[in-house]
């Protein structure tokens, strides 16, 4: 109970973390080599394990990071092959405590294979660490972890819903939103699970009736505001048949005839995408042939939604684990950080 | 110091700045809002004795409004907007909450164009939508109510703007310039066709403490997030007043509500609220639109339309609106826009006339 | 002492840059970068040196501060506390006080209590003239001005300076603070109470011999303290309770019983009081408000009030009544055990039911402490059915509580009896849909297992801990696979092979072991079992299942296999050599071929340990 009405300011211990984190980590005395594989392992796991109890590391630390990425994503295909067993993850939204939570319940990786289909930063209040903590990992295990873009994954949205400021608020300027931003454009845009499931954060496009078509994209740019590659990451499946206008202001909306229609052609069981609130954290639509997976729960800590993954065994059976949020110690407990309401 | 009655006047600024980003980015036309705003930062400050406290006001003020205050104490708006506005959730809930009230109102006195009609809005804080319908329609009168401080800050800000003063047709000149002068005040303003009445709400009890009201005028009640922050009793003892002392009238009541209690979005809404020390006491117990339809007939009303924001959002707007609204800016929670839609509501209803809304009711 | 290396090194070149520095950094837009500014604070001061610091530094800093936004003035003001040497010392550190005192009137409460802090610090280094000179006169103008944050400040400040000042300073000092207690904000009588404890405490420590008592002033604190039980805000009121605290233990101390009778008065006023907050203070100060009185009529007397806050209407008077009952009953117990049970355990009973869950969470965590109060006997027939029923709770904490503080019980009515109670329940929780609910089960198994004994065991959840491995969430799987290492310590090796190993082995023969989560389960928990088995069994009983899954086709069990390995070697090295050798080694070598990057990583990284312990 709280018997003091006196209204607190903002937390401005947090601007410093930064800085403090990196104060505390002997990292930044070491000399990294990105060319010499212990160094670079070593480095990774420290900076794994600061990450992991939601530090963020220092703007050169991030320059680092961001670097070695480009090398391992640049590479991946627009269609990365993905072998099962993998558990399928939807939208984490800077969240990272129920980042957190996810791997209590899925498993640790790289024990656990995951594949995360975008919206890794905004809204939540930790998208720095989000992102960074998720990246590392791709760098250290890049066979056991699979991250795609998402449509947050990008320069315009992020600076309307939170990435931006984040950064400026947490590193006093927007170079680490600047280099973040420029590794996003690397990020594969879909994944193929054992040619069976296609994941990608938004949905289809009219452009692309087959998986090569997307195969022939030129990935490595900004998202672009409408074609094939915005609508993979807008896109939502509808109730209402054929193709429609978004009210998203970009991607599409497609039926049941049109998912019918791609995952015959394509000979695939099922599309798994994220991009929606879901209140169960999951849910089906067009019979079963597409997935929404959203791992957000308490979205925006707001919208007292549960949150779910989906794992995939080897022999290609889904089953879906739901859960609530992590016990977040005062969080949010500032006035800036209460979420908007219509008063 | 913060009482509770200060914190929910607090939320009004809330209220000014979600306006003022929907305005901002071209959501809602309202050349009264700037000019208004203006006015509210600098007789807020007047309205502190301490110099202190009017520097820290000063910086939230600036902070409530993007960084658009400047030193001297005016809003400062130039072409180039600030990055950081209010997010397009926050953004389509304030244009949908504004635009569907504007569409009732606006369809009310249509139909009552020749005669001579009157709208209360309880609450008013510093809205600026009685100037807009002062201005379109000369037959109306427009009483607002709302705190004392709220009052007198608002009073003001329209004695020093020439457009608002000429809107309400004022002729009061004296503008004090001391906090001093300015705390004694009067905090009432009274025109011949527009009336700021300074007055708790819930210490309502006759007609008299409403000596600009004519009972016998056809009337529209406006209670626009006011009700939810009184306790139950209070609250219901309000609507009921208006409902016994008025011949006939519509109410035009927006509230949010804490939804199905199986999903606990209103507990957390609670929660986060709480945090600011805002307290809505029946958020929970008028749950969901029925509970409200129930809770307003058993007071009086008849129904004609019981809504939430989420229906009226996909049934009361047309087509071509939607499409040029959506080119504003990229919404992209919309799932989330519709669940905080759900959780407000939009109640029409009214007494001793066959007026009915046009547009279609959830229930 | 001005001749510090920093003067000497900058006085050559850009003289005028580090303020000029500051300056532009403060002008910008971005309060971060302020922030950032304002934190190097103390490198501009060591760059200037001492008396530019004082000359330009302050002065600047004074105009410009109460201007900025609060982040950047709290960093200031925290900045300033370290700044007495950058100044030249104690001589010069009456020089940081304007600029604080300028910030203490922020109304802001995190900057305020920052300043207040510094200034508190810097009191440290300043003489108790300089004190009387300087510190003093800040501390009454505070209080004099007509704000109420200001005066706020102050309440904060008189710590540092009331027993370093002459005793009619200290008299007026006080007076000053009974001023503040009676203030016309309500915020100031609030900050000025929370302070009144320490003060006390500080009073009490220093005054407390005969010849010093008189300066304790114990008129003057009397009366503060009437003051507040009488404060017609509960916000106000209710902070009394702590400072009643602070006066019981001074009398403790100084032995002095003669006001005991009117001051426990005065606490029955307060547990009576029409609001629920001062009902709630006395509530969650209760036991300590017992013990300090310090005598066991009056702990007798306050059980009915105990009783009627255990009832009151509002659910947080309840909730921190249920916090102290084990404290107080404890007190209680020691002088009349009947009234423990005979008047409080029956409302204990009916708090159980309570219709809040918080305050049913909030008995759930304390409720089993009452257990070593009633003994043996009184629990088995009184707490036992309340346990049980808190156990069946829908609320899942409630049951989490419950669970989690067994082990009291255990040590009271041993764990057959707890366990043929509570089993029903514990086993219903074990699938409990919260699976925080179950790990919270998990953790307790090894203590129940230790007292219950191999049969009992055995037969009552045996079954249970097996099931546990295959739950769909892993912090659960993870959990039962320690705990059965936690349960081979207890029972032994046999059992470990019959109960354990056997049914473990016998999951590769069915359906469930074509599953990748299975196998790596049952990996996991044979590499857990390898510490606390003996060699041979390891050899012949784990490794075999161990080593088949070196060829599985999910490299992430290759990879577990490698890292598995390494503690088979471990554990062989000293009594069968050839084994790591001929069997161990090749199969890292193989694995040192994989295809997959990581099984080739972690199996590298087996080999080169074992070959360290080879050549060991």
């Amino acid at each position: 109970m709280d018997l003091d009405s006196d209204i607190q300011m903002e937390d401005a211990v947090e601007q410093t973390q930064a800085e403090q984190a990196e104060k505390a980590s002997i990292l930044s005395q070491v000399p990294i080599s990105i060319t010499d594989p212990t160094t670079q392992r070593d480095t990774l796991d420290g900076w794994i394990e600061q990450l992991s109890q939601c530090k963020p590391l220092s703007e050169n630390s991030v320059k680092q990071l961001c670097a070695m990425a480009i090398e391992v994503v640049k590479d991946e295909q627009n269609v990365q092959p993905v072998q099962v067993p993998v558990t399928i993850c939807g939208d984490i939204h800077g969240q990272f405590h129920d980042l957190m939570e996810l791997f209590k319940i899925g498993g640790p990786c790289p024990d656990t294979n995951y594949l995360f289909m975008g919206d890794y930063v905004d809204r939540g209040y930790y998208s720095v660490e989000t992102v960074s903590y998720l990246v590392a990992m791709k760098i250290r295990y890049p066979r056991r972890i699979t991250i795609l873009r998402g449509n947050h994954e990008s320069r315009q949205i992020t600076q309307v819903y939170g990435f931006y400021d984040e950064c400026f608020r947490k590193y006093g300027s927007a170079n680490v939103w600047k280099i973040f931003t420029d590794l996003f454009d690397y990020f594969p845009i879909t994944a193929l699970v054992e040619n069976s499931i296609f994941c990608l954060h938004g949905g289809l496009s009219p452009m692309i009736e087959t998986i090569d078509q997307v195969r022939e994209l030129n990935r490595i740019q900004e998202v672009p505001h409408e074609g094939p590659m915005c609508d993979l990451l807008w896109s939502d499946p509808d109730d209402r048949g054929g193709w429609g206008i978004s009210p998203r202001g970009a991607g599409f909306t497609f039926g049941q005839d049109i998912s019918e229609q791609f995952n015959h052609t394509n000979g695939l069981s099922l599309v798994a995408r994220a991009h929606q609130l879901v209140m169960e954290g999951y849910s089906w639509s067009h019979q079963d042939l597409v997935v929404t997976i959203f791992s957000a729960p308490n979205y925006c800590y707001r919208c007292g939604n549960q949150a779910a993954i989906m794992e995939v065994d080897e022999n290609h059976n889904r089953n879906f684990l739901q859960y609530d949020p992590s016990v977040r110690p005062g969080e949010p407990t500032v006035t800036r950080k209460t979420p908007d309401y219509f008063l | 110091m913060f009482s509770q009655d200060q914190i929910t006047r607090s939320t009004d600024y809330d209220a000014l700045s979600c306006r003022l980003s929907c305005h901002l980015k071209g959501y809602l036309i309202d050349k009264y809002l700037e000019k208004e705003i203006s006015g509210i930062i600098r007789f807020k400050l007047l309205s502190i004795e301490s110099e202190f406290k009017r520097l820290s006001v000063k910086r939230q003020l600036s902070k409530q409004f993007f960084g658009l205050v400047d030193p001297k104490g005016g809003l400062k708006v130039s072409s180039r907007l600030p990055v950081v506005l209010k997010s397009p959730v926050i953004n389509r809930g304030t244009w949908i909450r504004t635009r569907s009230i504007d569409l009732v109102i606006d369809q009310w006195l249509g139909e009552n164009a020749t005669s001579k009609v009157q709208l209360v809005i309880l609450g008013s804080g510093n809205d600026t939508r009685g100037f807009r319908l002062l201005e379109k329609h000369p037959n109306l009168s427009l009483i607002e109510i709302d705190f004392e401080e709220t009052c007198r800050i608002k009073k003001y800000s329209i004695l020093n703007e020439i457009a608002l003063k000429t809107v309400v047709d004022a002729k009061e000149n004296q503008i004090p310039d001391t906090h001093e002068a300015f705390i004694n005040s009067s905090a009432s303003l009274s025109t011949p066709r527009y009336h700021l009445i300074p007055l708790d709400l819930r210490q309502l009890s006759s007609v008299s403490q409403l000596p600009s009201l004519d009972p016998a005028l056809p009337t529209l009640v406006l209670t626009e997030c006011c009700v939810c922050y009184m306790e139950d009793n209070e609250s219901n003892r309000v609507l009921q007043f208006f409902r016994e002392n008025l011949q006939s009238g519509v109410l035009v009541m927006y509230d949010p509500i804490g939804g199905d209690s199986s999903a606990n979005y209103g507990q957390i809404m609670l929660q986060n609220l709480s945090m600011r020390g805002i307290q809505m006491p029946s958020l929970l117990k008028y749950s969901t639109i029925e509970k409200q339809h129930d809770r307003l007939r058993e007071l009086g009303f008849s129904l004609t339309n019981v809504s939430d924001l989420s229906f009226v959002y996909t049934h009361w707007i047309d087509q071509p609106e939607l499409v040029s609204i959506n080119r504003l800016e990229l919404l992209d929670e919309l799932e989330e826009l519709s669940l905080i839609n759900k959780h407000y509501c939009l109640l029409v209803s009214s007494w001793g006339t066959s007026w009915r809304l046009a547009f279609p009711s959830q229930i | 002492m001005e001749s510090s290396n920093q003067d000497v090194l900058n006085s050559s070149s850009e003289e005028l840059y580090p303020i000029a520095l500051l300056m532009d950094e403060l002008r910008h837009d971005d309060v971060a970068s302020r922030v950032q500014a304002m934190k190097r604070l103390d490198t501009i001061a060591i760059a200037l040196g001492q008396e530019r610091t004082r000359k330009e530094l302050i002065p600047f800093l004074e105009d410009v501060i109460p201007e900025d936004e609060d982040e950047v003035i709290a960093i200031a003001a925290e900045e300033l506390g370290k700044f007495v040497p950058y100044v030249g010392g104690a001589e010069h550190a009456s020089l940081l006080m304007p600029v604080l005192e300028k910030i203490a009137a922020c109304e802001e409460p995190i900057v305020r209590d920052k300043a207040v802090e510094s200034l508190n610090t810097i009191s440290d280094s300043l003489t108790d003239s300089q004190i009387e000179q300087d510190f003093v006169p800040l501390l009454q103008r505070l209080a004099k001005e007509r704000w109420f944050s200001l005066h706020i400040a102050a309440t904060g400040l008189f710590r540092s300076a009331i027993t370093r000042v002459p005793s009619e300073i200290r008299l007026e000092l006080l007076k000053l603070y009974g001023e503040l207690i009676q203030d016309d904000s309500p915020m100031v009588r609030k900050a000025s109470a929370t302070h009144l404890p320490e003060l006390i405490d500080i009073l009490a420590q220093h005054f407390s011999t005969p010849d010093r008592i008189n300066e304790f002033h114990w008129d003057l604190v009397t009366s503060m303290y009437e003051s507040l039980v009488n404060d017609n805000q509960d916000s106000v009121k209710f902070l009394s309770v702590d400072v009643l605290i602070s006066i019981l233990l001074f009398l403790r101390h100084i032995k002095e019983t003669s006001h005991s009778e009117d001051l426990f008065k005065s606490l029955i006023t307060l547990a009576n009081d029409p609001s629920w907050r001062v009902r709630y203070m006395v509530a969650d100060r209760f036991e300590r408000l017992a013990v300090n009185f310090n005598d066991e009529q009056f702990t007798l007397k306050l059980v009915p009030n105990a009783i009627s806050l255990m009832k009151d209407n509002e659910a947080e008077v309840r909730k921190a009544i249920a916090k102290q009952l084990p404290g107080f009953c404890k007190l209680v117990g020691e002088s009349d055990p009947s009234l423990v049970l005979n008047d409080i355990v029956p409302v204990v009973s009916q708090l159980s039911m309570d219709e809040s869950e918080t305050v049913r969470s909030a008995l759930a965590s304390e409720v089993t402490g009452l257990a070593p109060i009633l003994g043996k006997e009184a629990t088995i027939q009184h707490l036992l059915p309340i346990f049980v029923e808190m156990l069946k709770d829908e609320f899942s904490e409630v049951r989490l509580n419950i669970i989690s503080n067994l082990q009291l019980v255990n040590e009271v009515i041993g764990i057959q009896l707890l366990s043929e109670s509570l089993l029903p329940a514990i086993t219903a929780l074990a699938n409990d849909k919260l699976w925080r609910v179950r790990l919270a089960i998990i953790e307790q198994i090894p203590l129940l297992a230790k007292q219950l004994g191999v049969a009992f065991f055995d037969e009552a959840l045996g079954q249970l801990c097996m099931e546990w491995l295959w739950d769909p969430v892993y912090s659960i799987r993870e959990a039962a696979v320690v705990n059965l290492q936690s349960l081979t310590k207890f029972f032994g090796e046999e059992w470990c092979k019959v109960e354990l190993i056997k049914r473990i082995q016998f999951k590769k023969e069915t359906k469930d072991f074509e599953n990748f989560i299975c196998r790596i389960t049952c990996l996991f928990a044979f590499t857990k079992l390898i510490p606390v088995v003996t060699p041979e069994t390891v050899a012949t009983e784990l490794y075999p299942l161990i080593n088949d899954l070196r060829n599985d086709h999910v490299p992430n069990i290759r990879f577990n296999v490698a890292k598995s390995l390494l503690n088979v070697a471990q554990k062989l090295i000293g009594t069968d050599r050839n084994f790591v050798t001929e069997k161990i080694k090749p199969t890292l070598e193989s694995l040192c071929n994989d295809e997959d990057t990581d099984v080739k990583y972690f199996a590298e990284k087996s080999l080169h340990s074992v070959d360290e312990l080879l050549e060991k």
